[in-house]
Formats: structure tokens, C-alpha cells, sequence
């Protein structure tokens, strides 16, 4: 693209910076034989903030030859721009249309987004359905969490990785490199990718449906497996991290250094989606967490380091690394954030040395308000556990908490919809029976409810949603519940995108139909209210002959065949089967680490070391 | 100890709003490893501060900023290092050890040079443009609608704002002039304004670019000033 051009384009928009590039620590590569472009269908500040992204940006720019550009999805103005200037979308680092690129990925991190996929595919004159994309089209790829149920975009996609990309992503370039090296076709590449262990090939395979709905989905490709078993990442502790992490100009959503300390989380609540997706727990060790942490600060000048993972004050190493990390960062005025902590992990310490670098408000997610719901969802902390935990906050200076809950949980009374206000309750009686001159001041309790989402892969993956009007009544029946709690505020959301959301999680190929339909009446950034067009919605549901309630509200039969069955993510269905069971007979599963389970079957048993430890 | 330098932003770092601008030199500063001076308080922040605000969109060879450090850094390595680290787009030059005394450079900041490319539609003529120029130089008030804060409309003078201005050319499609505005702590010449006047003027629409060339101070030694030719 000239440089005029892109002027004039952001002489229009309201945040220019989203598309100018050149962050410190951007790779450029002017030379290059295969061109990778990393899609993310959000906007900048969000896909920025994603650390998959920038782990796949080091790893595939670390191939040689190979150069991997970033592209994002326009906000509306830029989209309004470029179709008006009839220019191309074009890629941060060399300013390229997509269409250039060898190879086209997206980044599957939420089911709202998946409109903005095809947005980004028309603004590069590429066609949506892999089968009227010829051999002069990009390869066009997905991977990341959504992607264990690939199926409502799998029309879209001519492979997807299933899983860890870190290994995956290269087999795939080296794959793409040898088809085009032996002068194959499409057809013969996508063979050598449906090859690649992780790796699905949705065109190799067809899904069958009757009045009733879906019935079963078998390979039609002798190269294509039964089941795409999800890529595993062996040896976090050794694979690359983000290399030089890219420092954005304008703030984004997580803007500032990010530590993965862990993956996978070892405690098996029955609606999380990623506590059963990224099994096996991995580490990585404190050494490696301080090597990164120093030059992560040092190629950045981020003053902030974060350690992440899905359960921060499960890492094994925890209390050894805190006290280090906090040391060594202090000296460089740089603070360290621990953001997902459970409210049974024992910090008080950390938390106090914490607030004398920077106040930053705590968050704790008890998710249901009684305990017996919380053992159906076997989120194995107690009212003690919390009330414990805010009475440190309190004492530690925080006045701020926020809480997290769901509603609308299978199995779910009046009495748990309750609960969760009589437990905001004891959190505030708790702070006013605390000494006045040991209290931190000024309290305020931020509690929020969001629907449940039935989730594929989970226990909970057969579960009805609740309806629309259930979920406002429950809405009602909590918000009146909450008033007059001192130093408390409560938040909850439309039902309509929750629905949506539910849908899209556990849809079928259909729904590549509604989402073109969709896209045609204008919706895009879904989740952005601002954005979001019910109406729209339920005009292309009618439009393909489906109705979103079949999806989301209907309560499926263990044992019924499953749009995402030929995705085998480790955890077996037997498994999750026990767990639903178990969920509805109120009895709790105790965490992996003090006894194995048996989530993964005796077929990958030697995959997990966290039993054995 | 206390050093002054001169921030240069082109091309795309020209899209960067002044927010951002500050945030990523805070950013640069510690990258490059400076002994910075912080603020005392709750959120501690590096002691650094520039004498105005650029409009975003706008490139600059004139951006003077202020940092305090703790350990004493010739201007000469303050350069290079912060140099070695700065995103593409952007350098540091003209660093100085800040005279003894001084507050702020904000409140030393008198004025501002820019050169502005006026690209109008249809065919204007240099004559043309000339006429335009000298209407606005010759009015005693030159009306533009200005946004409060609060969104609102209200009508705003910028005829005592604009001290100087001359047409040096055409660049491409683009006229090329040598604007010298009033630019204070309160505010200043607002370019948009001129270029939209400009516009008006011609009977025309059209777009701009701009450039800021340098600022003047009332009293910093070392510093450009108005009509002491220090501009050179």
C-alpha cells in the first residue's frame, strides 16, 4: 500500500494507531519465501494483549525464510474507509493485502468473533468457503481454543489445528514448503496436513444430518484419521516463549510483560472449558521464569510483569518464586500482578509486599453462591475459603474486591440464585466487623453474574442453557436481592449474546450458514453492545431453517452423537460422562494432584506426569 | 541532574496521539537503562514531561522534552542510547543539561513553526492560494467553531494566533507553507482551523498534512526563542 494512501486511511479513523505497526520489537522481514499471516478477528488492543499470538509470532519468524505478519480485524470506521478507498486489508509489518500470503491464520479465541473473520476475508477479495478458494488462494488456517469444536467455521477453513500450535504451526509451514517444493495440488497438500498429528482437515470429512438434527460426521479422505487428537506441548519449560514481546504504542487490554508459569490447571471445575482442554498441568521452572522475566523487562521497558496461567497460586514453585521475582523486579520498579488466583490459595504475605509496590483491585470467583451448587460445578472452595481470603484483602489494604459469579448452572434453585447475594452479604458484614484502623478504606464489593454457557468437551457439554426469560428472572430475583448491601454493586449482562454464544460453542457445520447470513446483514463485533444486532441474528437463523434454541436450550442425551466427537481433545468421554453424573448426585472431585483421576483414558496415560508426582 | 532533548516523530509515528507518545518514551527511557527520577506517592512515575501536546497525525522535528535523572548522563550518550531503542519513526537530538532554574518548559513555550501541504480540490492557481493567504493575514478576526470539552460548538478567533505565514511552493498536488503560530500552556494555533479557513477561502475542500518544526521559549538558554534567530 502507498504511503498516501495509508494516510489518507488514517486521517479518517479514530484510533489510527491500531493499524500504523511499527511497535518496538516488530519483526520486518523484506525478503522471504513463504508469507505467514496471523490473523486475530478482534480488534487491535484486544489481539495484541493474546499470548498464544505472540508465542506463534517468535516461533514461525524464528523459521528461516519465513515472515509473519500481524493483521487485525477493523473497527467499523477502518472497514467503512478501506471499502470506500477500495483498498485491500492489509497486514501491520509489510503492508500487504492478504491475499499475497502463502498462508492465512486466524486465531479462534471466542465464538463472537467469528463474524469478523469473514469480514476480514471480503476486505481481501478471498472467498469464505475453502471450496470455491482455487490453488492461487492462501492456504487458509484456525487454530486455538474454540477450535475444539471447529465445526461452525469448519466450512471456512481448509485445516485446523487442534491443540498446542507451538510444534504444530511449524510442521504445518514445513508441510505447505515440501507440497509446494514437489509442485503438488490443493488437494495433495491438504493430505500432507491431514498427516500432521493435530491437524483437521474439515473438507475430508462429511457430516450428516436428519429432521432431527445432527447424526454423525466420518472421514471421506483415506488420509484423514477417525479422530484429530489434540496436540499436545510436552515440554513447556522448554519450548520458546514470546521472544521479544512486541511493545504496542497505543494501550491494549493486557499491556504489559506476560509470564505463562503454567499451563493447564488441575483442579477439574465442571464447566471450564480450558481446565479440561489444556490438560495436562505443565510448568515452567522458577529459573526460566526469572531468565524471562528479566529480559522480557529489558526489551520491553514494561514496568508491569504479570504471571499467568489458569490458576496462578496452584504453581508448585509459587512461594519460592514470589519473594525472588518480586525482589529482583522491585530494584527495576517494575510490579509484579498475580491475576488469577483462587480464593483458597494462602498469600497473605505476597499480597501485602504486593500492595507497597501498586494498588490494584483483587478479583476472586467463587462462581455459585451455595455450597452445594459449588460442589455440582466442583469448584472446590468454601464460603471459609472466601471469606477468608477477603478478610487478608481487607487487612492488606485492599478495599476493593470483585467477585465473579455464574447463573443459570444446571441443576440451579431459587435458593443458589439467592445464595450469591447472602454470600456478598457476609463479604460486607465481614469488613464493617473489622477494626476501623486496620481496615483499608472505602469499601467496594463488585459482584457480577454472567450466564452459564454450556461448553463442548466439558462434563457440562450435554446441559441445557437456561432460556432468555429464565435467566432474566433470575437476573430480577438476584438484583432485588442485592440491594441495600452496604459497599456492594452488582453487574450483570443481556442474555441474548449468551445464547448466541452457547450456539456457536456447540454448533455444527449449519451454522456456517447462518454466520455468512449473519455477516450480510451487518453484524460484526458482536460482542461489542454497541455492535451487536439481535435481530439480525435471529433473521439468519430463519434464513438457513435453524433456530438458535435448538443449539443452545436443548438438553442432549449421554451418549447422543456430538457435532465435535471426531475431536478428541485427550479427555475421554467416559470420563466426562462419570463427572456429569457426579455433578448431578452433588459429589465433588478432588483435584488431580492428590490422585490421578483418570481423565485421560489408559490410550494417553503416560501423557500426564502430574499424578505420578 | 536534568536534560532537555528534542524528539522527532515521522511518518507513521505521526498517528501516534500524545498519550501515546508518552507513554512509549517512558517506555524507551527504560529500555535504554536511564538512572530515571521518579515521583513520590502511591503510583510512582518517572519525572518527565513534554513542553506541548502534538496533534495526532501530525510528524514533528520540534518536540522538546524534560527528564530528571539520578546519575549524571553526558547529552551525548542520553542520544545515543535512547537512540539505540526508540521505535521506527522516531530520534532524539539537541540534548542539553537543563539550566539551573527553570520549572517547566511548558511555561516558557511561546510559539511554534509549522509547515503545512494543503492539497485542495479542482484547479487553484499560486495566485489563487496567495489571495486566500493574504485574506487571512489582513482580517482582524478570522472565525472558526471550535469543540469544548463538553462537545458544544462556540465561534473562537485564530487571527491573534497566526503570527506568521508565507507560501513557499507547491510540493506534488500539495501547496506548501511557512506558518509561525502562537503556542502557550493555554493553547495555541490550532492548524486544522487555518487549513479548513484556507479551504474556505478557495471555495474548495481538500485534506492537510503538517509538520512541526520547531518551538520557541520566552528564557531557556540553549533553546530556540522568537526573533533571536537561535531557529538556525
Amino acid at each position: 500500500m502507498k504511503q498516501e494512501t495509508l494516510h489518507q486511511l488514517l486521517n479518517r479513523v479514530e484510533k489510527p494507531a491500531r493499524y500504523i505497526g511499527g511497535e518496538y520489537n516488530m519483526v520486518v522481514k523484506e525478503q522471504a519465501d513463504l508469507r505467514f499471516a496471523l490473523c486475530f478477528p478482534d480488534v487491535y488492543e484486544i489481539g495484541m494483549s493474546h499470548l498464544g499470538s505472540r508465542i506463534l509470532y517468535h516461533v514461525l519468524n524464528g523459521m528461516e525464510g519465513v515472515s509473519c505478519e500481524r493483521c487485525y480485524a477493523p473497527w467499523s470506521d477502518m472497514e467503512a474507509a478501506l471499502r470506500e478507498a477500495g483498498e485491500p486489508l492489509f497486514t501491520l509489518e509489510t503492508r500487504r493485502p492478504l491475499k499475497d500470503f502463502e498462508i492465512v491464520g486466524f486465531s479462534l479465541l471466542y465464538e463472537m468473533c467469528y463474524t469478523n473473520i469473514l469480514t476480514m476475508l471480503e476486505l481481501s477479495g478471498i472467498p469464505f468457503f475453502s471450496r470455491d478458494r482455487g490453488e492461487d488462494m492462501p492456504l487458509i488456517v484456525a487454530g486455538g481454543p474454540c477450535a475444539v469444536n471447529p465445526e461452525p467455521i469448519a466450512d471456512f477453513m481448509d485445516a485446523i489445528v487442534i491443540g498446542d500450535g507451538e510444534e504444530a504451526e511449524v510442521e504445518l509451514v514445513e508441510a505447505y514448503r515440501a507440497s509446494r517444493a514437489a509442485g503438488e495440488t490443493k488437494t495433495q497438500l491438504l493430505e500432507r496436513l491431514a498427516k500432521i498429528p493435530g491437524v483437521y482437515v474439515p473438507s475430508f470429512y462429511a457430516a450428516e444430518y436428519d429432521e432431527q438434527g445432527f447424526v454423525c460426521i466420518h472421514p471421506t479422505n483415506p488420509n484423514a484419521p477417525e479422530k484429530v487428537v489434540r496436540r499436545i506441548l510436552k515440554d513447556l519449560d522448554g519450548a520458546p516463549f514470546v521472544g521479544k514481546q512486541l511493545v504496542p504504542h497505543m494501550q491494549i487490554v493486557h499491556d504489559r510483560v506476560a509470564l505463562e508459569v503454567m499451563r493447564g490447571c488441575t483442579r477439574g471445575c465442571r464447566f471450564c472449558q480450558a481446565g479440561y482442554i489444556y490438560r495436562p498441568v505443565r510448568e515452567r521452572s522458577k529459573e526460566t521464569l526469572l531468565e524471562q522475566a528479566e529480559e522480557l523487562v529489558a526489551c520491553t521497558g514494561y514496568d508491569e510483569v504479570s504471571l499467568l496461567s489458569l490458576s496462578t497460586g496452584d504453581y508448585s514453585a509459587l512461594h519460592d518464586l514470589l519473594p525472588e521475582i518480586m525482589d529482583r523486579m522491585e530494584k527495576k520498579r517494575v510490579s509484579v500482578a498475580l491475576p488469577s488466583l483462587r480464593v483458597d490459595s494462602l498469600l497473605k504475605e505476597e499480597l501485602e509486599k504486593m500492595q507497597s509496590i501498586r494498588k490494584a483491585g483483587l478479583t476472586f470467583a467463587p462462581e455459585a453462591g451455595t455450597q452445594r451448587m459449588r460442589d455440582v460445578i466442583n469448584k472446590n472452595v468454601t464460603e471459609q475459603d472466601l471469606l477468608r481470603a477477603c478478610e487478608d484483602a481487607f487487612l492488606s489494604g485492599w478495599a476493593g474486591v470483585k467477585l465473579y459469579f455464574m447463573i443459570g448452572l444446571p441443576g440451579e434453585t431459587d435458593e443458589d440464585v439467592l445464595g450469591i447475594a447472602e454470600l456478598v452479604k457476609k463479604v460486607s458484614r465481614l469488613y464493617f466487623s473489622l477494626p476501623k484502623e486496620q481496615r483499608a478504606k472505602g469499601l467496594r464489593i463488585t459482584a457480577s453474574a454472567s450466564t452459564f454457557v454450556p461448553k463442548p468437551h466439558t462434563a457440562f457439554q450435554w446441559c441445557a442453557q437456561n432460556e432468555p426469560e429464565e435467566i432474566r428472572r433470575k437476573q430480577r430475583l438476584l438484583s432485588d436481592a442485592m440491594r441495600g448491601i452496604r459497599g456492594a454493586e452488582f453487574h450483570y449482562h443481556p442474555s441474548f449474546l449468551s445464547v448466541l454464544e452457547a450456539a456457536f460453542s456447540r454448533g455444527d457445520r449449519r451454522l456456517s450458514g447462518v454466520l455468512v447470513e449473519a455477516h450480510n446483514r451487518g453484524c460484526r463485533f458482536d460482542s461489542w453492545s454497541e455492535h451487536f444486532k439481535p435481530d439480525a441474528w435471529q433473521e439468519a437463523f430463519a434464513a438457513c431453517g435453524l433456530t438458535v434454541e435448538e443449539y443452545a436450550h436443548r438438553q442432549r442425551a449421554l451418549g447422543e452423537a456430538l457435532p465435535w466427537g471426531h475431536i478428541d481433545v485427550v479427555v475421554t468421554e467416559r470420563y466426562l460422562q462419570k463427572e456429569y453424573e457426579k455433578a448431578m448426585a452433588g459429589i465433588t472431585t478432588p483435584d488431580c494432584r492428590q490422585g490421578c483421576n483418570g481423565c485421560f483414558g489408559r490410550a494417553y496415560a503416560d501423557y500426564c506426569q502430574t499424578a505420578r508426582a | 541532574m536534568r536534560i532537555i532533548a528534542k524528539l522527532h516523530e515521522h511518518e507513521q509515528a505521526a498517528f501516534l496521539s500524545h498519550l501515546d507518545m508518552q507513554r512509549s518514551l517512558q517506555r524507551s527511557l527504560r529500555r535504554a537503562d536511564m538512572p530515571l527520577a521518579y515521583s513520590q506517592g502511591f503510583n510512582p512515575h518517572p519525572l518527565m514531561a513534554f513542553a506541548g501536546a502534538l496533534s495526532t497525525g501530525f510528524e514533528s522535528d520540534g518536540e522538546y522534552f524534560d527528564v530528571r535523572l539520578t546519575e549524571d548522563v553526558t547529552p551525548r550518550d542520553f542520544e545515543d542510547r535512547l537512540n539505540a531503542v526508540l521505535s521506527p519513526g522516531l530520534f532524539v537530538s539537541n540534548a542539553m543539561q537543563a539550566p539551573e532554574g527553570l520549572s517547566t518548559l511548558t511555561g516558557q513555550l511561546q510559539a511554534a513553526r509549522y509547515t503545512l501541504w494543503l492539497t485542495a480540490e479542482g484547479e487553484i492557481t499560486p495566485e489563487q492560494m496567495e489571495a486566500a493567504l493574504d485574506r487571512v493575514l489582513s482580517a482582524s478576526e478570522v472565525t472558526v467553531q471550535k469543540r469544548t470539552k463538553s462537545g458544544a460548538m462556540v465561534p473562537q478567533n485564530l487571527r491573534p494566533q497566526l503570527l506568521q505565514a508565507r507560501l513557499l511552493g507547491r510540493d506534488g498536488a500539495a501547496f506548501t507553507l511557512d506558518v509561525l503560530g502562537e503556542l502557550t500552556a493555554g493553547g495555541g494555533l490550532r492548524m486544522d482551523a487555518l487549513a479548513g479557513v484556507l479551504l474556505d477561502f478557495l471555495g474548495s475542500k481538500g485534506f492537510f498534512r503538517c509538520r512541526r518544526e520547531e518551538m520557541y521559549f520566552a528564557d531557556v538558554p540553549g533553546l530556540p526563542s522568537l526573533g533571536k534567530g537561535n531557529d538556525e
